[in-house]
C-alpha cells in the first residue's frame, strides 16, 4: 500500500529475516486464497507489520508450513499458517487497497484505477463482511479526511489526524486488541501520522503536476514544489520523528511475546531509514 | 510474577547485572518520558512492577540490612508559580490535563480572552496539542511561550525536548544501522517484493 513500515533487512538476523518473510508470504498466500490471485499485487509491508505485531502479542511459536507459490514455482516457501491475525491483516489490505484505488480514480479520473476499483468491489464487500467494525471505522475517518481535502485544509495536524484515525480504527478492531487497546491505539495513531506526512512529502511533485490535493502545496501557495521541499524539510523531520517517538513509547508498553528483534528493527530502524531516504530524495537531491 | 523475568535477567545474573538492567528499565519507563503521553498511567504501572521486582531480588539476595534503593516514584510535575487573573484557570487546566480530560481543558483555554493569553497559556495549549497528536501546533505554542518568557525553565524544557526529537530518535540506541547506505531498504525489499507493479500505487 504505502510500504513505509518495513524492516531494515540488512540489520536483521538471518533467522529474523526468515520469520519476516514467512509472515509476508503468509499474508500473500491468504490474499490469494481468500480473495483472488490478483489481490496478491496489493500485498503490503504495512499489513505484514500488522499481522506480525498482532500475533506477537500472543504466546506460542510462529506457526509455519511449507507451501508452493505461483511466483516462485521451483521451490517451496515457508509461510505462516492462516490464523485470525493474518486473516485480519488480509481484510485490511483489501479494504485499504480498494479505498486507495477509489480515491485515485475520483482524484485523477485515472482509467486504470477506475477499472481497478470497480473490479475490486466484490473483494471489498467480502472484506467488509469479514471485518465490519474495521470497515466502518476506516470509512468514517476517510470521509472526514475527504471533507478536509475538499475544504482545502492546509493544517498538517488536522489532515494527518484524520488519516491517523484510520489506523487507530484498524488497531482497535483487530482480534485480541481489547486487552491492549490503549497502547495499540496510540501506536497505530502515530504510525498513521507518520505514513500520511511521509506520503504527502513523497507525492508533492506528482501532486503539483496533476493539481491534486497536497497539504504542503496549499500551505505554501504560489510557491513551487521544488522550493517548498527545501523549506519544509525540518518541519517534516520534526513531525515524523515525534510520531515515531510516540509510537515507540506505545510499543514499549505492549507485552510482546515473540519476534521482538524484528518489531524493534521496524520501529526503531526500518522506519527511520525509509524516512531519511525519502527526505533525502525529495528535500536534498530534489529528484522525482 | 518472577522478578527476574520482569527485569529481563537470568537468576544467575550478578548484582551488577541486575542493577544495570534495572537502571536501563527505569530510564525507559521514566515518568519524564511519558509526562505528556496518554499512556502515562501504564508507564507508571510498569515502573512500579520494575521497582517491586528490583526490591524483591535485593531482599532475596541480602536477607539483612537492605535499605531499598529502588527508584523513588514520588515524581510530580514540578512546582509552579502562578500570576495574573487567570491563574486559577491555568491550575484547572493542569489538573484536567493530568487526568486526560482534553476537551474540557480546551474549553477552559478557549475561554481566556485573546488579549490575556500569556506564556503559560501558550505552554498549556502546547501540552494539550501534544496529547492530541497535534505535534506541529504543539511546537509553535512552546516556541511562543519561550519567546514570551525566555527564562522559564518549564517552557524551555518543553520546547527543547520537542525540538531535539529528530536527532534523538534517529540516534536511538535501538537503531543499529547507519543511514549512509540510503537505499538499503528499498533494494533489499526488491528481493522480497512479489509486486508485479501493475497496481503499484506508489509508482
Amino acid at each position: 500500500m504505502f510500504g513505509y513500515i518495513a524492516p531494515n533487512t540488512k540489520e536483521l538476523k538471518v533467522k529474523e529475516y526468515d520469520v519476516y518473510k514467512a509472515y509476508y508470504c503468509g499474508l500473500c498466500k491468504v490474499l490469494g486464497q481468500r480473495y483472488s490471485i490478483l489481490m496478491k499485487n496489493a500485498l503490503s509491508n504495512d499489513c505484514t507489520f500488522l499481522a506480525l505485531l498482532l500475533s506477537s502479542l500472543n504466546e506460542g511459536e510462529n506457526d509455519s508450513k511449507a507451501s508452493y507459490c505461483a511466483f516462485h514455482p521451483t521451490r517451496k516457501l515457508t509461510v505462516i499458517k492462516d490464523d485470525v491475525y493474518i486473516s485480519y491483516a488480509a481484510d485490511i489490505n483489501v479494504l485499504l487497497t480498494y479505498y486507495k484505488l477509489k480515491d485515485n480514480s475520483e482524484d485523477e479520473g485515472n482509467l486504470l484505477s477506475k477499472i481497478g476499483s470497480a473490479g475490486l468491489k466484490v473483494y471489498y464487500n467480502k472484506a467488509k463482511k469479514n471485518s465490519p467494525k474495521a470497515a466502518k471505522l476506516i470509512e468514517q475517518s476517510l470521509n472526514k479526511l475527504k471533507k478536509l481535502e475538499e475544504e482545502k485544509c492546509d493544517d498538517i495536524d488536522m489532515v494527518s489526524d484524520a488519516f491517523a484515525s484510520v489506523m487507530e480504527g484498524i488497531a482497535i478492531s483487530a482480534p485480541g486488541a481489547d486487552k491492549f487497546e490503549l497502547q495499540l491505539k496510540w501506536l497505530f495513531y502515530n504510525i498513521g501520522k507518520y505514513i500520511y506526512i511521509l506520503d504527502a512529502l513523497d507525492d508533492i511533485i506528482k501532486d503539483e503536476e496533476k493539481n491534486n490535493y497536497n497539504v504542503f502545496l496549499l500551505k505554501h501557495k504560489n510557491e513551487e514544489a521544488k522550493n517548498i521541499v527545501v523549506e519544509i524539510k525540518e518541519q517534516v523531520q520534526y513531525n515524523l520523528a515525534m510520531s515515531l517517538n510516540e509510537a515507540s513509547k506505545a510499543f514499549e508498553l505492549l507485552p510482546v511475546k515473540k519476534n521482538q528483534g524484528i518489531l524493534r528493527n521496524i520501529i526503531y530502524d526500518g522506519t527511520v531509514g525509509i524516512m531519511d531516504t525519502i527526505i533525502k530524495r525529495r528535500c536534498i537531491d530534489g529528484s522525482i | 510474577m518472577d522478578p527476574y523475568k520482569v527485569l529481563g535477567v537470568s537468576q544467575s545474573a550478578s548484582d551488577e547485572e541486575v542493577k544495570s538492567a534495572y537502571i536501563e528499565l527505569v530510564k525507559k519507563y521514566h515518568p519524564d518520558k511519558y509526562v505528556d503521553n496518554p499512556l502515562k498511567e501504564l508507564a507508571q504501572e510498569k515502573l512500579k512492577e520494575i521497582n517491586e521486582a528490583y526490591d524483591t531480588i535485593n531482599r532475596q539476595r541480602k536477607s539483612s540490612g537492605y535499605s531499598g534503593s529502588g527508584y523513588n516514584n514520588s515524581y510530580n510535575s514540578g512546582s509552579y508559580t502562578y500570576r495574573g487573573s487567570n491563574a486559577s484557570i491555568y491550575q484547572q487546566v493542569r489538573n484536567l490535563l493530568a487526568v486526560n480530560q482534553l476537551a474540557r481543558a480546551e474549553q477552559l483555554l478557549d475561554s481566556v480572552q485573546v488579549s490575556e493569553r500569556n506564556a503559560e497559556w501558550e505552554y498549556l495549549s502546547g501540552i494539550l496539542a501534544l496529547r492530541r497528536g497535534y505535534y506541529d501546533n504543539a511546537k509553535n505554542h512552546f516556541q511562543r511561550a519561550v519567546q514570551m518568557e525566555p527564562n522559564n525553565p518549564e517552557y524551555n524544557q518543553a520546547y527543547q525536548s520537542v525540538s531535539g526529537v529528530y536527532t534523538n530518535y534517529s540516534g536511538n540506541p535501538y537503531r543499529s544501522g547507519n543511514s549512509d547506505e540510503m537505499c538499503n531498504w528499498c533494494t533489499s525489499m526488491l528481493c522480497l517484493n512479489l509486486c508485479l507493479n501493475s497496481l503499484c500505487f506508489r509508482c
